[in-house]
Parts: structure tokens; sequence; C-alpha cells
């Protein structure tokens, strides 16, 4: 053990002593801190609104409906295109030229197609029409909504009398343009939402806000394993591949060889030696990644996850990295030169990337044989992870089998360690 | 004469050629039988030479003596125990230099003295440091970093770490290979010293005035035979060691060559 452990002192001495190992370890990190916060930040100036003021035009706008247009946090300027005696040319060229943001042009008379509309949905809807009240088979297509000449004998539900229109023009190249239309869009579908409902889903002022969790949740869940898994390869490759490659370049495996200390006891070392940094550096990685989250997805915190996450998340980035170490580090034994190492690495990052990519398309529910595969099983487990959707079964298949690999790639330095060809061959 | 430090019996050692390294030995083989039967002792208190032309397989000897590789066939023994089966045994009585090996650039010799210490079982010997050290001028630079050190002294701290162990048995493949005359004397009387000190030593060398200069026994190698093993006096008798070696050699070296 204490040759071993003389091994990766001297191994870890190195690397912290190295300026350049060092800030290979926690550059990626803070880049990955850094560029999400820009971007994040970016995209938040982009979609602030409330600094701008915004000209909209309307036509024919119901007055109780005004408030829809003046949103809460944006400066809405409504103007009343037919009292400034301007036709749609010339408002949808104010549009085009920026000077107006959005026109919101309603159908003439809308309020009384609106109401002729809902009458003709209360009709259709009503306990006596035949073709929605199956306890009643003997009832005519007449019975319903005799006026309507569209309707079939064949028992077709009678259509609705013509949708009262809106017409909203914006210029999606102008963010603001943009972003006005989305918030009216909305607030007009959700209009129309509660006047054609016929019940309601979670009325009352009950807080049902469990939605708001799930979906930024879901959006972690999705981009999360392939990031990490590419941010855990290389951290791992940055010093592994170019390790004993690098060692027997050099000549310094040799002279290590040459030593009474047994091949197994040397891989271990290695493999041990090798994770320390690639685990730091998956680590800063890692937490950079989190911490950047908040800026660039709003509405994501890091409180969305409890400790029970966090620490299943660190487990599985431990075991995940080491896991790739030991296979680098395999890679590296097997390369004569560390330009192959490198060159073999970065062919296996494609190809851990294809694995990391299936868990995307793959069946939600994959059986737990799957969480037997490299990397995929990784994958996998922290998409449920980040969803909030915890599989202690397949999150214990998962690092069982890592551990095993590790244990097989560990074996198979040994051996690769005392195979004379693999360490002396030219 | 003591009982052999070191017993060479028909060893064997053959290589597969990449076509690569078909194309430079101009051979259409795929195998190469570097060592063919090589047999031979060392005994403490003696030097013994390898004495070659290159490619004649003296280093792959001097590797399969120090267990970096596996004989194909016959077998090495150290200090009576077989080198394959105890490989460890071997290496903790052996200290072997050759140019292949190199020391890490980062560290500095104070450093890797410790470190190679540790990997042999042992605590560090401060005497022992400061008398090698002291000996081979590396004391000045005890904390320089390898990186920054001359190549003669990169070599003399090689000498050092390989003996920090004080072995029994001594393996040096050309051991004053690149180094300036005031080093290479520097090496040869400190192989003096360690025969005189009982200690079995190998080397391999084709320099004839080196085998001259330090071995009791030389055998000379051509093509991976022993052609001749002698003491030295009586291979030499009253000519020159080249002169020797070039007649051994033109009646042993294959026709082809």
């Amino acid at each position: 053990m204490k040759k071993i452990a003389a091994i990766i002192k001297k191994d870890l001495k190195r690397y912290f002593n190295d300026p350049r190992i060092l800030v290979s370890l926690f550059l990626p990190g803070i880049i990955i801190f850094v560029i999400y916060s820009i971007i994040g930040g970016i995209i938040g100036d982009m979609t602030d609104l409330s600094d701008e003021e915004y000209t909209v035009y309307t036509l024919n706008l119901p007055e109780p409906l005004a408030s829809l247009f003046t949103p809460e946090g944006m400066n809405v300027h409504l103007v009343d295109a037919a009292e400034r005696g301007l036709g749609d040319e010339a408002v949808l060229e104010e549009i085009h030229e920026g000077k107006v943001s959005v026109y919101v042009k309603f159908d003439e008379n809308f309020k009384e197609n609106l109401n002729l509309w809902l009458l003709g949905q209360l009709a259709q809807n009503s306990p006596t029409d035949g073709a929605q009240t199956p306890t009643d088979p003997s009832q005519t297509p007449a019975d319903n909504t005799p006026q309507d000449p569209a309707d079939e004998p064949s028992g077709q539900p009678t259509p609705a009398p013509a949708v009262p229109q809106v017409k909203i023009y914006y210029d999606s190249s102008d963010v603001g343009s943009l972003a006005l239309y989305n918030v009216y869009a909305s607030a007009l579908d959700a209009l129309e939402d509660g006047l054609s409902n016929l019940f309601d889903v979670n009325g009352g002022n009950e807080t049902f806000d469990l939605a708001e969790v799930e979906t930024a949740a879901d959006i972690m869940s999705a981009f999360m394993p392939m990031i990490m898994i590419v941010f855990l390869w290389s951290g791992a490759m940055m010093i592994s591949a170019e390790s004993i490659a690098g060692e027997k370049e050099r000549g310094t495996m040799a002279t290590l060889l040459a030593t009474p200390i047994q091949r197994s006891h040397i891989a271990l070392a290695k493999a041990v030696s090798l994770s320390v940094p690639a685990l730091i550096s998956s680590m800063c990685s890692f937490a950079g990644l989190m911490l950047s989250l908040p800026g660039l997805m709003p509405g994501v915190t890091l409180a969305h996850y409890g400790f029970g996450e966090y620490a299943a998340l660190f487990l599985l980035n431990a075991v995940t990295t080491v896991m790739f170490t030991v296979i680098l580090t395999v890679v590296s034994t097997l390369s004569r030169s560390v330009k192959e190492a490198s060159g073999y690495s970065s062919a296996l990052m494609v190809g851990i990337m294809v694995v990391g990519m299936a868990n995307s398309i793959a069946p939600e529910t994959a059986s737990p044989a799957a969480f037997l595969i490299p990397v995929f099983g990784a994958g996998r487990c922290y998409s449920q992870i980040m969803s909030l959707s915890f599989n202690p079964l397949s999150f214990a298949i998962t690092i069982a089998a890592s551990l095993f690999y590790i244990a097989v790639g560990v074996f198979a330095l040994s051996r690769l360690f005392s195979n004379e060809r693999v360490m002396f061959g030219k | 004469m003591n009982q052999a430090a070191v017993v060479c019996k028909d060893l064997e050692k053959s290589f597969r050629l990449s076509k690569k390294q078909q194309k430079i030995e101009k051979t259409p083989d795929r195998v190469k039988r570097a060592v063919r039967g090589l047999s031979f002792e060392a005994y403490p208190g003696e030097i013994f030479g390898l004495l070659g032309s290159n490619g004649a397989g003296k280093t792959t000897t001097l590797r399969m003596i120090a267990t970096l590789i596996k004989p194909d066939g016959g077998s090495v023994e150290i200090l009576g125990k077989d080198a394959v089966a105890f490989p460890d045994f071997a290496r903790s009585n052996l200290g072997f230099l050759t140019s292949e090996l190199k020391l890490e650039d980062y560290f500095t010799p104070n450093y890797l003295y410790r470190y190679f210490s540790e990997l042999h079982g042992l605590d560090e010997n401060a005497d022992r440091k400061r008398m090698l050290f002291e000996k081979f001028g590396i004391d000045k630079f005890a904390e320089v970093r390898v990186a920054d050190l001359s190549t003669g002294m990169k070599q003399k701290l090689s000498l050092v770490i390989s003996l920090v162990h004080d072995p029994a048995v001594i393996v040096f493949d050309e051991p004053t290979n690149g180094l300036d005359v005031i080093t290479a004397k520097a090496v040869t009387d400190y192989l003096g010293e360690l025969k005189n000190e009982g200690k079995a030593i190998i080397i391999s060398t084709h320099i004839f005035s080196l085998a001259e200069k330090l071995c009791d026994r030389i055998g000379i190698i051509v093509d991976g035979r022993m052609a001749a093993l002698s003491d030295k006096q009586t291979l030499v008798g009253d000519r020159s060691l080249e002169d020797v070696f070039f007649d051994i050699y033109s009646m042993a070296a294959p026709a082809e060559t």
C-alpha cells in the first residue's frame, strides 16, 4: 500500500503543482459558468421589455378588452387606427418601418358576432342536443340547430356560427413586436378558452402551481445528460488521454516498471491518481453548469432539487468520471504515442456522445437491463434525477454496473502493464 | 569462484516485426530472433561485459535480466531465484540503467531519490543519498528540476536513482553513452568501486576501450548468439580486444552481413 500511495502522491504533486494542469482543471467549470451566464444575460436583456415604449394600433377594440393589451410591466401606448384615419396598409407600413410594434384588428361588430357565436355554442352543448346525449338516440339532427345549412343528416355535430376574428400583425424580426404578439396571442387564447369552456379545471384561488417546477425540471432533464456526459469525458480526457502514452513516450514508465512494484498496484495507483483531477474537473464543470442555470433559464433555481437529488448526482458524477478515466487510461496505455492516444480518445468521444444522445430517442420506459449499458445508463439516470423522477433501481443498477466496469478496466490495465508488447512495443 | 549472482541459461527472445520495421531491417521475415540460446553467468565482485554491435541482442538480454521483458525460452536467475517466477525479488536486488529509462522532468533529484526509495520499500537513507549525490556532483543541483539539468547530470542522476536500494546486482546498458569524458570517468570509477564492494555487475557496450578497461570477463554477442565467452586475459591474450572482436565477428556473423 505504501508503494501505491507513493505513486499517487507523486502523480498528484505533479498535477497540482503544474499551473497548466491546474488551469485545465478549473477553467472548464469557470468558462461554462461565465459563458452560460452571459448567454442567459443576453437572452434576459433581449426579452426585457420593461424599458421600452411600444405603440400598438388597434381597430374595433372592444372597450372591456383594452386592459389585455396594456400588460403590466410593459409600457404600451394604444392608438385607435380609425381615429387616426389610417387604413390597414398605412398601419402595416408603419410596422415595417418599426414605428409601430403591433396592429390588433378586431372584426367589425366583434362583440355582436361573439355573442352570436356564444349562443351557438350554448345551443350545441345544450342537454337536449341529441348528438351530445347518447341517452336519447331518437332525436333527429334537425332538432339541434335547424338554421345551419351545413348540417348533415349523418348525425355529425352541428358547426358553430362564423367564429369572430382577431388579427394581430407583427414583425418577428423585432424582439418587442414578437414579444407583444406572444403576450396578446396568449391573452386572447386564454380569453377564448374562458369563454368557450364548459367546465373549470383548477378553478378558484387554490394554488395548482406544480407545473412550473416540472416544466423547468423537464427542460433540464432534456439537455443535461448529454452535456454532463460530454463534460465528464472532457474532464477525464484532459489528463488521462495522454497519461500512460506520455509516460511511455518519455521513458518514465519503463523506470517505474523496473522497480519492485506489482503491475496491478501500478494500475490501481494510476487509476486513482488520474481520477482525482478528473473528478475535480467534472465537479467544477457540474457546479458551473448548475450555477449558471438560473440565469440561463428563468424559473429554474438550484432549490428545485433537494439533498437526495444532489447526492445522487454527485455519486453518479463520481462513478461515471472514474469509469471514463479508467477507459481513457486503458486507451492511453494501448496507444504508442500521445498523438495516437488523443486521436483514439477523440474518436471515442463521438461514440460516447452518440450513446448519450440515445437517451433522447430511446423509449422512456427502458428495461432495467438497459442501465447496464455504460454511458447510456448514466445518461438516463441524469435524466431521471433532473426531471425529479429518481428511480432507485435504475440508479443502483447504473452505479453497480459502472463499478464493475471500473474493476474490469483496472484489471485490464494491470494486464496491459504486464504486456511487454504494449509497454515497450514501437 | 563464488556462486553466480546472475545465471542466464539458453535465453531466447523473438520479436514480431511491423511492416515499417521490416522495411528498416530490410528483411521479409515477420519475426526477428533477437536472442538465440544465450548462456552466461555473472559473479559477485566482477564486471561482466556483453560486447556486440548495434542490434546484436545486448539490450534485449539486459532487459530480460531486469524483468522488463520475459524470455521466450531459457531462464534467468537472480541470486538463485527465477526472475520470471519472482520478478519483484529480482527487481529488489537489481539496479538497472539504460538510456531508455528516464526520470520525470518535473521533479528534483531530492524528491526522486525519496520517491524511488519508497518504491523499493525503503526509508530514505540520508547518508547514502549524500554520498551518492556528492560523488556525482548532484548535491549542488538537489533542488533543481530534472528538466533544468544538463544531459550529463541527468545521466548521473539516473545512475544514482538506479542504485538507491544498494542492489547486489547491477546491470548497466551502455553506461557511458552520451557522457562527457569527465562524467564517463566518474561512472567507470564508480563501477570499479562497486565491483570492489562485491557487486555483480553486467554492462553492455560496443566501446572496446571501456570493455578492455573495466571487464573481468567478456561475452561477445553476434546476431543474438554468444560467439565467444571467456575471461578477458584468455580472450584477448596479447592482442587488442578490437582485433579479437572483429576476428570473432567475421567468423560468426551470418553470410548476408
